[in-house]
């Protein structure tokens, strides 16, 4: 997590009014992911996408946004070492998870500027990732 | 998707959370917010489809839990819905879920066409599989934590 006074674009969907966090439905073809969660991948090209500034603005009552387009494509690998199953009775749900890195690459602008934001493949760190079998809610028992 | 800073944040999320929490105070007033994203993006043409579905019925719930405003997790009553991207931890943001899903933070530098540079901190999801929506109708469907 960076810090928001010097954070200068910040690209996601908002909050819904239920809650739902940062979350939105995408297309079936956006996402591909192997049955032994050896790899997965999620990508979207030109996808229109608010841009909050910073957390501190996104997650306040009256935020501010200007529009804006990204693309991504994100690839993880899982750990073929490693499978964990899990049980968390206290927060509700169960599977089966291999850690994970993970690589981005990410074309993103502000549609009322001709400044365009690309990622570099270089030096990527995954501080933390995952593929994973699950099930929650209802679903777990 | 990226946030895009040029340092480390000493406090972390638990520090935006007490500046949000003095800014805005109370987390309904946090989720009422939600409504003014959702008026705000109507006016794009791939996210009015978004809006539709939300109308529908159709949208996944929230999972129970998340963090509070001390950052910690916790399984109900959150101030947000969400819970860091690491197994051990619940990854999904939605709840009523069965699927596969895939979820990493990832950190590294971006730059712009001006030639500016950044550091960038992306945290990005999906959850594909069987749902049940809002409206209590069991559903499949592909969701990203973007």
């Amino acid at each position: 997590m960076g810090d928001p006074n010097t954070q200068v674009h910040d690209f996601e969907p908002g909050i819904k009014p239920s809650g739902l966090f940062w979350t939105m439905r995408i297309g079936h073809d956006a996402v591909e992911v192997d049955d032994d969660l050896d790899q997965a991948q999620m990508h979207r090209r030109h996808l229109p996408m608010p841009d909050y500034h910073d957390i501190i603005n996104a997650v306040s009552s009256s935020p501010k946004t200007r529009p804006g387009h990204v693309s991504f494509d994100v690839r993880w690998r899982g750990d073929e070492h490693a499978r964990k199953r899990i049980r968390n009775a206290t927060f509700g749900f169960e599977g089966e998870y291999r850690p994970s890195v993970a690589q981005i690459r990410f074309r993103v602008s502000n549609d009322d500027s001709d400044v365009v934001y690309t990622s570099s493949p270089d030096s990527q760190k995954t501080v933390s990732g995952g593929i994973g079998h699950e099930r929650n809610g209802v679903f777990f028992s | 998707m990226p946030d895009f800073q040029s340092i480390e944040i000493p406090g972390g999320m638990e520090r935006v959370v007490d500046r949000a929490l003095a800014d805005r105070t109370s987390r309904g007033e946090v989720l009422r917010r939600g409504a003014i994203v959702v008026g705000a993006l109507s006016g794009w043409g791939l996210v009015s489809a978004e809006t539709a579905f939300a109308a529908s019925g159709a949208q996944p719930k929230p999972i129970p839990g998340g963090l509070d405003q001390n950052f910690n997790p916790v399984p109900n009553n959150p101030f947000v819905h969400v819970l860091p991207p690491a197994v051990g931890f619940e990854m999904a943001t939605i709840t009523d879920f069965r699927g596969v899903l895939a979820a990493a933070e990832i950190q590294g530098t971006a730059k712009g066409s001006d030639g500016s540079r950044y550091t960038f901190d992306a945290d990005m999801r999906f959850m594909r599989g069987r749902y049940v929506g809002r409206d209590g109708r069991r559903r499949w469907g592909s969701f990203g934590f973007i």
